[in-house]
């Protein structure tokens, strides 16, 4: 794949005049997808797809479009060169782009998975028959994404960035009854059918626990425990974007403004160096190794796209300038600082409450103060004297992160969870989130 | 080409119970201005095939680029080689499962189309409408945005039919930001959903030539001096496009039978509704009809046939407050033993077809609006979503609007910002207390519909008029 992007380079250097640039982002997979339910196959398959999208530059102007590989490289310089005639045309009636920057100074990088890695992880029949197999007798449920991803920048001032990861992401739930059940990842760069097999024991070991009837606990404010999957879902609709701060349109006002702050022990990073999400971005800039974005509870960096920093005149910090629905530059690899809360010691710590392990649904009350709202999901009880007691119907959340996160934020563990992000939405991505749990002292449920 | 490649596949096709090809062609241009600048342009060109095999119970797929007669080989293999594998551990029957073969073609009407108009006429229209918003400097932000698709599928079977569609839709999307001494509010055509969307072409954007640019400033700025909503208990007016997301939440995506089945647990989750209902569920009260139909004019979920081949065509699931049939299509049907629907749909030729929405729809009642205000003596009137969250049985629901409006003993009061509502889906419905007449009935839908595992995204439609409920939960918002 990466020799056949380099091809595809040495055929659009020879399709631009010399007043133009070119430059390409790639996007590809090779995955197998593999939909489990009761323990049983529903649909299962393969789905190789690999875009690029390719920019014209030509002064202040440029003009974008998308097309889909054939794999077939007659075919494919094809598509390109018709594309190529189609932005051409484009550029000549788009209006001067004064805010656009792209990275003309040419760099390189390559990010590829050791070759020892390459066969033996890729063998999505053979995992999804070991999955089936250990799991039968259950009611399991969930997905196995088993395979290839790709990402790559060129351009015809010399850029070439290449990305792949073979890697696999079983994401799964075991239920008891009706809406109980334990939701577990597990994620790696090979299948590995032991380890699977522990982890279900565990699992099942929790399942049990969900057998006792179901308390509906009253709407009120409670002390919590948020799982790491918990807090991931706080994170699901959280963005850190500079352009929507500039806009006034952001949650972040209050603490950038000076006007509100996060506890002492909320830190929180954005991470590329770990290798899990590529280097580079879209328009050929080298992203920084780490990005502060909160620093014991204070505002340190919003992300920052090249166009943003050229509008608001701030500066670039390896952002996109992305924008779907209401959440742009989705932060791919949050990485959140650890505490000293012990896994033995959460329910003490707690006394009376609520454990959550995962928060669902997650979406904003009222964005610009922080709140947000959402629904408790899976294997969530009642701690009572520092005990499970038993589990719980589902609550509705509905509170601020300013509290949740402020005031209200007693202790973080020590043991972090690395959650992948498994939608696949329109492709199968590279994000994943290193995330402890919180102690939370007071959270608000509507009912 | 296509003929090529149907020869191909038929030449090539595997001595299965059942195998299809399905190729998407997606054609799709989207145009961003913000204030008075082009933000974005981009097109995009897609084209891609989806073999898809079942035999002795087992079923697989592929989904290629590569459409030459090597590229439908190998997907062949591979969708052969999955099948096998899972007719040892299928949750699909056995035997018994014929799958439909149609022949025949769809075309969605476009009486205006998209390329009528050049480039910089549809930059200059959306950059009028984001002038047209600016109507005081309180006004820091104004959005415009067009998003074009045409979408061309062929259903190809061995037996020499093939099933060939064509539909095409444009995706507006307009707001604008109002802020002063630290408070911000947006107000939008259709909201972050892009709930004004419709199949066909440019006609539809008559509806945002006018003074819709104006209006949008005008009501952000109210929106920014309003007091907040207030926190109680009252009747609540809900207008066609948040009717649209409360039908979409609580109704459509809890009726999906693969939900029911269980197959959506581990993502988009599972339903309150279970097969036994159907036939007698009291799910509304006798005022509310809920319609299944795929075969509307110009509503965004309209289609021939679905993505299995099952003939589309209009059912009534929820009959004077009774639930009648789920959203199934022909496998959920032969897992579950109960009536469906044609809504077997994937986003695109990447992705296997799943349970889906297609045009759900409320129907029209006989209240005239001024008459259900009239009825009120403390109520809310909301408009346009802003906030969505629903539980994972699709039961506890919690929407934020836009804009709303309070209702004081029978007439429209004041404006009221961050309104939101809260209620069960149970419940909820069966409080419906009025609904209003043809003349409130709108045709709405969304782009956006995500569900599945991998994450599908595939357009839905909703029609509705306006809705009266007795005695929900509102409430505003506060800051930190």
């Amino acid at each position: 794949m990466r020799e056949y992007f380099s091809s595809l380079c040495r055929y659009l250097d020879g399709q631009i005049s010399c007043d133009e640039d070119w430059s390409a982002w790639l996007e590809g997979e090779s995955t197998d997808y593999c939909r489990m339910n009761n323990a049983l196959l529903r649909q299962s398959g393969q789905v190789d797809k690999t875009i690029i999208k390719l920019t014209l530059h030509k002064g202040l102007k440029r003009a974008s479009g998308t097309v889909t590989l054939s794999m077939l490289p007659e075919e494919d310089r094809r598509r390109l060169c018709q594309m190529m005639r189609r932005l051409r045309s484009n550029v000549c009636v788009i209006p001067d782009d004064p805010y656009f920057k792209w990275c003309s100074a040419p760099s390189c990088s390559t990010s590829a998975a050791p070759p020892k890695e390459n066969k033996a992880g890729f063998c999505g029949r053979k995992a999804v028959e070991d999955i089936l197999q250990i799991a039968a007798g259950t009611d399991f449920v969930g997905i196995l994404m088993i395979g290839w991803v790709y990402r790559a920048f060129g351009s015809s001032r010399g850029h070439h960035h290449w990305f792949e990861n073979n890697s696999y992401c079983l994401d799964y739930s075991v239920y008891h009854h009706d809406d109980k059940a334990v939701h577990d990842q597990v994620s790696g760069r090979q299948w590995d059918r032991e380890f699977f097999q522990q982890r279900l024991e565990s699992v099942k070991e929790r399942v049990s626990l969900l057998g006792q009837p179901v308390k509906d606990v009253p709407r009120g404010d409670y002390r919590v425990y948020l799982s790491p999957a918990a807090v991931n879902g706080l994170f699901s609709r959280v963005d850190f974007s500079a352009r929507k701060y500039h806009e006034k349109d952001s949650w972040l006002s209050p603490l950038f403004d000076g006007k509100s702050a996060l506890n002492k022990q909320f830190s929180l990073d954005l991470i590329t160096e770990d290798g899990s999400v590529p280097s580079f971005q879209q328009h050929g800039y080298i992203r920084p190794d780490s990005l502060s974005l909160i620093k014991e509870g204070e505002g340190k960096n919003l992300i920052t796209g090249p166009r943003t920093a050229e509008k608001y005149q701030i500066p670039f910090n390896g952002g996109e300038d992305k924008d779907f629905l209401d959440s742009i530059d989705p932060p791919d690899h949050l990485v959140m600082a650890s505490g000293d809360l012990k896994e033995d010691d959460i329910c003490r710590r707690i006394g009376d409450g609520l454990y959550i392990s995962d928060l669902w649904y997650v979406n904003w009350s009222d964005k610009h103060s922080g709140r947000m709202t959402g629904m408790t999901r899976y294997a969530c009880f009642e701690v009572k004297n520092g005990r499970l007691a038993q589990p719980i119907g589902v609550m509705r959340f509905d509170d601020s992160l300013y509290s949740l996160f402020g005031d209200h934020l007693e202790a973080l563990t020590c043991h972090r969870d690395t959650i992948m992000d498994s939608f696949a939405f329109y492709n199968r991505g590279t994000g994943s989130h290193v995330l402890p749990g919180a102690l939370i002292g007071n959270m608000h449920f509507s009912f | 080409m296509i003929k090529q490649i149907e020869s191909s596949f038929r030449k090539l096709a595997p001595a299965v119970e059942y195998c299809s090809l399905r190729l998407v062609k997606t054609t799709r241009e989207v145009i961003k201005v913000v204030n008075s600048d082009l933000d974005d342009h981009e097109v995009v060109e897609d084209y891609g095939g989806i073999i898809s095999v079942i035999h002795k119970g087992g079923s697989g797929y592929a989904a290629t680029p590569r459409l030459d007669t090597e590229g439908i080989r190998n997907a062949i293999h591979q969708a052969v080689e999955w099948a096998k594998l899972s007719a040892r551990y299928s949750i699909l029957p056995s035997t018994g499962l014929v799958m439909p073969t149609p022949n025949g073609s769809f075309q969605a009407q476009e009486s205006q189309p998209w390329d009528h108009f050049t480039l910089s006429d549809k930059t200059a229209l959306l950059n009028d409408i984001c002038s047209s918003m600016a109507v005081d400097e309180r006004i820091i932000s104004r959005h415009g945005g067009l998003d074009r698709f045409h979408q061309s599928s062929h259903l190809i079977f061995p037996d020499g039919n093939t099933c060939s569609q064509e539909k095409m839709w444009i995706t507006p999307s307009l707001y604008a930001l109002a802020h002063e001494n630290g408070e911000t509010q947006c107000r939008s055509w259709g909201g972050q959903l892009a709930i004004h969307v419709q199949q066909g072409g440019l006609e539809h954007l008559d509806k945002i030539k006018n003074d819709i640019g104006k209006r949008i400033g005008d009501e952000a700025l109210q929106l920014l001096l309003a007091p907040e909503c207030p926190s109680e208990t009252l009747d609540l007016l809900v207008m066609p496009d948040q009717m649209a997301l409360q039908i979409h939440e609580s109704i459509g995506h809890p009726l999906e039978m693969d939900r029911v089945l269980g197959d959506e647990r581990n993502m988009a989750g599972t339903s309150f509704v279970t097969a036994d209902m159907v036939g007698s569920y009291r799910y509304g009260s006798d005022l509310l009809n809920v319609s299944f139909d795929p075969t509307l004019t110009s509503e965004l979920g309209s289609y021939g046939w679905d993505d299995d081949g099952s003939k589309a065509q209009k059912h009534h699931l929820i009959e004077k407050g009774t639930l009648k049939r789920l959203l199934g299509g022909y496998l959920s049907q032969q897992r579950s033993g109960l009536p469906g629907v044609a809504c077997s749909r994937a986003e695109s030729w990447h992705r296997a077809p799943v349970d889906r929405m297609a045009n759900i729809n409320v129907e029209p009642g006989d209240s005239a609006l001024d008459d259900m205000i009239a009825s009120v003596e403390n109520g809310l009137l909301v408009e346009t979503n802003r906030s969505w969250s629903i539980d994972d049985s699709r039961n506890k629901f919690q929407f934020g609007c836009e804009w709303g409006r309070l209702i004081k003993n029978g007439e429209l009061a004041g404006v009221v910002r961050n309104p939101g509502y809260r209620g069960i889906s149970e419940s909820f419905w069966r409080n419906l207390k009025a609904v209003g007449n043809k003349d409130t009935f709108q045709i709405m839908g969304t782009p956006y519909c995500g569900k599945a595992e991998p994450g599908q995204v595939i357009t839905v439609g909703h029609a509705s008029p306006a809705c009266l409920f007795s005695q929900v939960e509102v409430f505003g918002g506060s800051h930190a």
